[in-house]
């Protein structure tokens, strides 16, 4: 069973830290980005059959924010990076707005759950032999 | 000797007497009749007359025996006569006596008696007749009319010879002339006398002068005529009533004799319809009936003059009737008054309507005689001046001038002389003279306001003066009330620190205080010629008329916060506000207003609304960044609780431990740092920066914090900062919260320096030490140099950064706290460079003794 891979964009390092060793240990491969703007050139960099299965994005980051980043992808030519689902990872109270505009998107309201993030990431990553043992 | 006189008569039977006694019956006999009644009356003329009565005789008998003698042409005229005379003769004694008597009659008798033969030539002529031509009878005897009196006499010829033609006696008038009288007018008795044959043997003629007569009954006739005319034109009704009595002499009935043409006029009946007729015929009215019915039977019982008023109703005539009993008639004359007796009850209301206005006027009303003495006063008047009618009804100037001290309005005293009412007095008019009376038992005063006009007779001379008099005292309390409160409110308007102006109602600035006038520096005309929008800021200038306009023709109250120009061509903010002011009819006669400077309310409220606006942006990002390391904690935390949770037996090594340990202290520290920021802010906040101080080296602190953060620079990609210490910078400081300052000015550099090298240095004079970090990299926009020290201020998006945003502020008010100073210069792109100044106190000990650092 393949598993996809988990792009993490967060500019707070331990946040970063944090859920890149929530994810591993759950067994999904795991990408950092600390900004919008490295999050994209990986993206770019990446071979195509190793793109993520998801991103989590953060919305407050320096350089490129997540509504930038969000900008970005939806201008984006190449369809298998437009297409990755993206899930909203953020601490902002008045996201309201922002859900009702685009509710296709998964949002993650700091702080979360451990259970939460999973069952979110679960969706678009095939679900790992470890935890269904476990 | 009536007796004799009578039977002669009666004795004799001729022709001649027998005519006598024809024309004694014809009026003559009254000149007999009072010729005896005059001889019985009087003696002693009797025996007179018994006297001549015997000479008579005697002359007589001696006129027949002339007669029968000598005299032979009488004889040969009249032998009839002469027969008669000698028949008479044997009765010689009653002939004599009755010839005497006709002698007498014939001598006495006023009138005019001439016999005539039958060629008319005058036998006998009485001494009345002879006196027309003052003639005596010898010389008129035998001679025609025609002789006599000429062209005169033809007519009484002619007539004597109708007479005699016709054999019968006539009546006829006729005229002669009278010597020394002129014409005179006679009734003449012809007629023939007769022999015993009944042949004509001559003519007598009586005539009787009625030339008084005449005149008498020309002057009747005239004046019948002016009466009648006069009852015909007169312009009152005449009525003339037949009254029949009862036998009781009670008045029976009555019947319409005459009525003038204006008492038919007035019963619109002609006299025909009318005349003959009683008082039911004529009127078909009831109470017109028993109206003259009474009146007649009223009147004709008292049979004296009366005069009545009254009033016809079925008419609607007012009549006085003047009623004259006159025998069996009753004359009513009845002249319709009713114009005139409208005109006096008209005149009557006029003068009750005078009266109720004299009295009910509210002006007092006072007339004076010419001596000055008051003669007339209405009810206002005693009003005003709280006086009983009586008081002062005759009272002369001098004793009024008892009763109230007369003053102008100033206070000088008036004499009596003075008064208004002596000007009066003398002819003038006088309008709206004030003064002041003083009621000197009482007190009280009176302000009164007089008019005087003299008054004249039809003489043109002065009669009276008539005096009005208003009471204005209530007038004149009020206006000096009035100045009062404009004193007042004039010191108020100029005292508000508000501008306050007035203006008309065409909208024509009318009035400003001197507040209004020291910002403006406009003057009144200039605003009231070019309006008042001058002042408005152009941009609002077309909606704030508008504005105004509308409030303006609705009479609303108005209200508008509007830029004003100020002298110096600034605009500052006001609240302009009016108000309609209405006089007592509800017409708006003004505005006021006033403009209160509000700029620094709006500033304020400005301020206020950024700060609630940052307030709640600052929520918003202390919850973000409060929930950042609560992420952090929660993941790490649910992770070890998931990990303990799988694995029951497992152990942790100390390593890993450790590690967690590390983690949950840094996620705690960087929570605390959040709280105490946050806490530090409320501080600032109250005012309450509380400081520890205590003797420090800056430069020790500099370098410690430098060599803490080396780290983090060389974490974010940047190159270690170069220091540039003075060691002199000593002071008596707060050294835990010089070190936030410092620690944020280096975070700062190492957030915004752009992997660019930071320069930190340190200066020191001798009162002040300089602290400087340079950085060279992205800087801040010029706009946001100086709010960069309020609080929540970020000098880039909020999505892009975290952070409070807290720093900067919480260093100036450190910095303040110590009584420095913080500033920034910074360029867009090449960099800013902070400076915090500190007062330096003198150091506990001598800092030369350690050399400066330099890095």
């Amino acid at each position: 069973m393949q598993m996809k891979s988990v792009l993490v964009v967060e500019d707070d390092q331990d946040i970063l830290e944090n859920v890149v060793i929530a994810l591993n240990i759950a067994g999904y491969p795991t990408h950092a980005a600390e900004n919008g703007k490295l999050a994209l050139r990986f993206l770019y960099q990446v071979p195509e059959q190793d793109l993520p299965g998801c991103i989590l994005l953060d919305l407050m980051m320096p350089e490129m924010n997540g509504f930038e980043f969000i900008e970005h992808l939806q201008m984006e030519k190449i369809f298998k990076i437009k297409k990755i689902p993206i899930i909203i990872m953020s601490a902002k109270d008045n996201l309201s707005y922002f859900i009702k505009e685009k509710p296709e998107y998964d949002v993650l309201k700091k702080p979360f759950e451990l259970e939460q993030l999973y069952s979110v990431v679960k969706k678009y990553c095939l679900i790992p032999e470890k935890i269904q043992h476990a | 000797m009536l007796f004799q006189f009578i039977s002669l008569f009666h004795f004799s039977p001729s022709p001649f007497f027998s005519s006598m006694r024809s024309f004694l019956q014809f009026g003559v006999a009254v000149s007999f009749i009072g010729f005896a009644i005059g001889v019985l009356k009087n003696r002693s003329k009797i025996s007179k007359l018994t006297d001549s009565y015997n000479d008579l005789k005697k002359n007589h008998l001696d006129l027949i025996q002339k007669m029968s003698s000598e005299d032979c042409s009488l004889e040969n005229l009249n032998l009839n006569f002469c027969k008669e005379i000698t028949d008479c003769l044997s009765n010689k004694k009653d002939l004599q006596s009755a010839y005497d008597s006709l002698k007498t009659i014939l001598n006495y008798s006023p009138d005019l008696i001439l016999i005539k033969d039958s060629h008319l030539r005058l036998i006998y002529a009485n001494p009345s007749a002879l006196k027309i031509k003052n003639q005596s009878l010898e010389e008129v005897i035998g001679k025609t009319a025609i002789d006599l009196f000429g062209d005169e006499g033809k007519v009484f010829f002619e007539k004597d010879l109708g007479v005699i033609k016709s054999k019968k006696p006539q009546h006829i008038e006729e005229e002669i002339t009278v010597q020394g009288y002129g014409k005179k007018t006679f009734l003449s008795n012809k007629f023939p006398l007769k022999d015993l044959e009944g042949k004509i043997i001559g003519l007598v003629c009586i005539a009787k002068d009625i030339t008084e007569r005449k005149k008498l009954e020309k002057e009747l006739k005239r004046s019948e005529e002016k009466y009648r005319k006069l009852f015909e034109l007169l312009p009152i009704d005449v009525q003339v009533w037949d009254v029949f009595y009862n036998e009781k002499k009670e008045v029976q009935s009555s019947t319409l004799s005459e009525a003038n043409p204006k008492a038919l006029k007035t019963w619109g009946k002609t006299l025909k319809e009318v005349q003959g007729k009683t008082l039911n015929e004529i009127f078909s009215d009831h109470s017109m009936t028993d109206y003259y019915r009474s009146t007649i039977e009223l009147m004709m019982k008292k049979n004296n003059v009366n005069e009545i008023e009254g009033y016809f109703e079925p008419l609607d005539l007012y009549h006085r009737s003047i009623s004259i009993p006159f025998g069996e008639k009753f004359i009513n004359t009845i002249i319709d008054i009713t114009q005139l007796k409208k005109a006096t009850l008209l005149a009557q209301q006029q003068n009750l309507q005078l009266s109720a206005i004299f009295q009910s006027v509210s002006h007092g009303i006072i007339v004076f005689d010419m001596k000055g003495n008051l003669i007339l006063q209405n009810q206002s008047l005693e009003k005003i001046l709280y006086h009983r009618r009586d008081d002062l009804l005759s009272q002369s100037l001098h004793e009024l001038s008892e009763i109230f001290l007369v003053q102008t309005s100033n206070g000088a005293k008036i004499s009596p002389e003075d008064w208004p009412v002596s000007k009066v007095l003398k002819g003038q008019s006088i309008k709206n003279s004030t003064i002041k009376a003083i009621h000197k038992k009482t007190g009280k005063e009176l302000h009164l306001n007089l008019s005087g006009e003299p008054i004249f007779g039809p003489d043109k001379k002065q009669t009276h003066a008539l005096m009005i008099v208003v009471d204005i005292t209530q007038e004149i309390n009020q206006k000096k009330r009035l100045r009062e409160s404009g004193a007042l409110f004039s010191a108020l308007v100029n005292n508000i620190p508000q501008h306050a102006w007035m203006c008309n109602s065409h909208s024509i600035t009318i009035w400003y205080n001197e507040k209004f006038f020291s910002y403006t520096q406009v003057p009144l005309e200039k605003l009231q010629t070019q309006g008042w929008a001058i002042l408005l800021h152009p941009n609002y200038c077309e909606s704030a008329l508008k504005k105004w306009l509308r409030h303006f023709n609705q009479g609303l109250p108005w209200e508008d916060t509007l830029p004003l120009r100020a002298h110096d061509g600034t605009y500052r903010w006001f609240l302009c506000r009016a108000h309609p002011i209405m006089d007592l009819t509800g017409n708006i006669t003004q505005w006021f207003g006033t403009n209160t400077d509000v700029t620094d309310q709006l500033l304020l409220q400005e301020k206020l609304e950024k700060a609630i606006q940052a307030r709640a942006e600052f929520l918003s990002i202390a919850s973000h960044e409060l929930k950042t390391p609560l992420t952090s904690l929660k993941i790490q935390n649910q992770l070890l609780f998931s990990d303990l949770k799988a694995k029951p037996n497992s152990t942790y090594s100390h390593q890993q431990v450790l590690s967690i340990a590390i983690r949950t202290e840094k996620q705690i520290n960087r929570l605390q740092g959040l709280v105490d920021d946050m806490l530090d802010i409320a501080r600032i906040r109250s005012g309450n920066l509380p400081l520890k101080k205590q003797p420090m080296s800056l430069s020790d602190l500099v370098y410690e914090i430098s060599e803490r953060m080396n780290p983090q620079f060389i974490q974010a990609g940047a190159p270690i900062p170069k220091l540039h210490l003075c060691l002199s910078a000593w002071g008596n400081w707060d050294k835990l919260r010089l070190d936030q300052v410092i620690s944020n000015l280096l975070i700062n550099a190492i957030r915004y320096g752009n992997k660019k090298p930071v320069r930190i240095e340190l200066k020191s004079d001798e009162k002040t030490c300089h602290l400087i970090v340079e950085d060279h990299g992205i800087g801040i926009p010029e706009e946001k140099q100086n709010s960069i020290f309020n609080p929540f201020e970020r000098t880039i998006d909020a999505d892009s950064v975290s952070g409070l945003g807290l720093g900067l502020f919480i260093t100036q008010a450190i910095v303040l706290a110590h009584q420095g100073r913080i500033s920034v210069k910074s360029t867009p792109g090449t960099g800013s460079t902070f400076t915090i100044e500190l007062p330096q106190h003198v150091p506990l000990f001598d800092p030369t003794e350690r050399p400066d650092h330099v890095f």
